[in-house]
């Protein structure tokens, strides 16, 4: 074993749910895996739920195929390992990452998060996903990426001691990642870059369905039952616009005004990655090279991004009386983006 | 108010909202070098614009709008000429 390992990382182009993030820090640069990305993601969808941590309602939002995409991605080989196989193979739980890294395994899994965040013991546990791409056995550290560390997406070290508390002391019931992919067990996921051929080209097919399914807002649930089959009130495609909006209003008038911009973040993660794709299909001739639309699509971007930090302002200064301006810039934003795309969408019909 | 004043009338907000920095670069790379976040800029922005009383749009609070400190300030400048 070597003393220390780091596996190569990209900066992420999305980061908006963990599993985006593993995948984007894994792939982001890869021209093979750029034609999986730019052919998925393009369905969003968003739904009701009872947050994992506090019980709170809120509104889940990511785009498809939402937290499969680190299984279903041809560009990854994805394992599930339980915690029985884990102690088997390895004994422990240390030895069993260094060994997955020297392997070039990326591990992913839920960690208790207040073990690793706070050195002294305390009381109550916050279960979340950590990536772990590295490791340093001199100094018995791992590198990790996580949005706890300093709320935004980011690296650290954290020691082995702390990984091995961390894991420890989750339950199978406290593993949502294995309970929302119905295992009922406790483990890990190992992650393995699979590039070297390309083995998925750019599915234009796929491109115009989605791009139609999108823009029609169509319920599109029942291509997704393989994977999750408990949400009845998914709202998808444009009309999330008005969801998010409607929600954001609840919000900030609420008696105690909660101010959770996870759904903005992907709003604004899925038009920052339609503007990379539409430049993807521009500089591989599938498009017509067009500034203009580039330049357009832009303006969408930007006016998600300003709603996003109009609710940021407003969680800072309390001040809701400025609230209305949410609504011109997502109005704007879904006005634009329908055109672009519906012209994006006849062009590539065309071909 | 001149350039000078207003950077460093800025470099005291700077220090009011990131009380843990040690020297203020006006040059440095604000995400590099001080791990400036996007909610960490808007209560920069925000207490920015009470100190200078001006008002950044919503369009002004995104991170990419900034490489560093001096960028904020030649922003500040703009709106108090």
């Amino acid at each position: 074993m070597a003393d220390k390992k780091r596996l190569p990382l990209t900066v992420p182009l999305i980061t908006s749910w963990q599993w985006h993030a593993t995948l984007f820090s894994i792939l982001s640069d890869d021209e093979n895996a750029k034609k999986w990305i730019y052919s998925n993601y393009i369905q969003l969808r968003c739904y009701d739920i009872q947050e994992i941590f506090t019980g709170d309602d809120m509104l889940l939002a990511d785009m498809m195929p939402g937290s499969s995409s680190l299984k279903l991605c041809p560009y990854l080989v994805y394992s599930l390992l339980t915690k029985e196989q884990i102690e088997s193979y390895c004994g422990n739980i240390i030895d069993f990452i260094i060994k997955t890294i020297d392997l070039g395994g990326y591990v992913y899994g839920v960690f208790d998060e207040a073990k690793i965040l706070c050195d002294a013991d305390v009381d109550y546990k916050f279960p979340h996903e950590l990536f772990i791409y590295g490791y340093n056995r001199d100094e018995e550290y791992f590198y990790t990426g996580d949005f706890t560390f300093q709320d935004k997406y980011s690296h650290k070290t954290v020691s082995f001691s702390d990984i091995e508390r961390g894991y420890e002391v989750i339950s199978a019931q406290e593993d949502h990642m294995f309970k929302d992919d119905y295992k009922g067990r406790r483990g890990l996921y190992v992650i393995i870059k699979n590039t070297e051929n390309s083995v998925y080209e750019l599915d234009l097919e796929l491109i115009k369905t989605t791009l139609r399914e999108y823009l029609n807002s169509e319920d599109t649930k029942d291509h997704f039952r393989m994977m999750r089959n408990r949400f009845d009130d998914t709202v998808f495609g444009i009309k999330v616009y008005d969801k998010v909006l409607s929600q954001i209003d609840k919000q900030i008038h609420a008696e105690e005004p909660d101010f959770d911009i996870r759904a903005l973040h992907v709003m604004y993660d899925h038009k920052v990655l339609m503007l990379e794709r539409l430049k993807y299909l521009m500089n591989t001739g599938h498009l017509k090279y067009n500034q203009e639309t580039l330049d357009a699509y832009k303006v969408v971007v930007d006016n998600v991004l300003a709603a996003r930090n109009l609710l940021i302002r407003i969680s800072i200064t309390e001040d809701i009386s400025v609230g209305n301006r949410f609504k011109d810039h997502l109005e704007t934003a879904k006005e634009k983006e329908v055109a672009i795309l519906f012209n994006v969408l006849a062009e590539l019909e065309a071909q | 108010m001149d350039k000078d004043q207003i950077t460093k009338k800025l470099e005291e907000v700077i220090r009011e909202e990131f009380p843990d920095l040690d020297d203020v670069n006006m040059n440095a790379s604000i995400t590099k070098e001080y791990g400036v976040n996007s909610v960490s800029l808007i209560r920069l922005l925000v207490a920015a614009e009470e100190k200078f009383d001006i008002s950044f749009t919503d369009f002004e609070l995104a991170l990419d709008e900034y490489e560093s400190f001096g960028d904020i300030a030649a922003t500040i400048a703009g709106k108090i000429s």
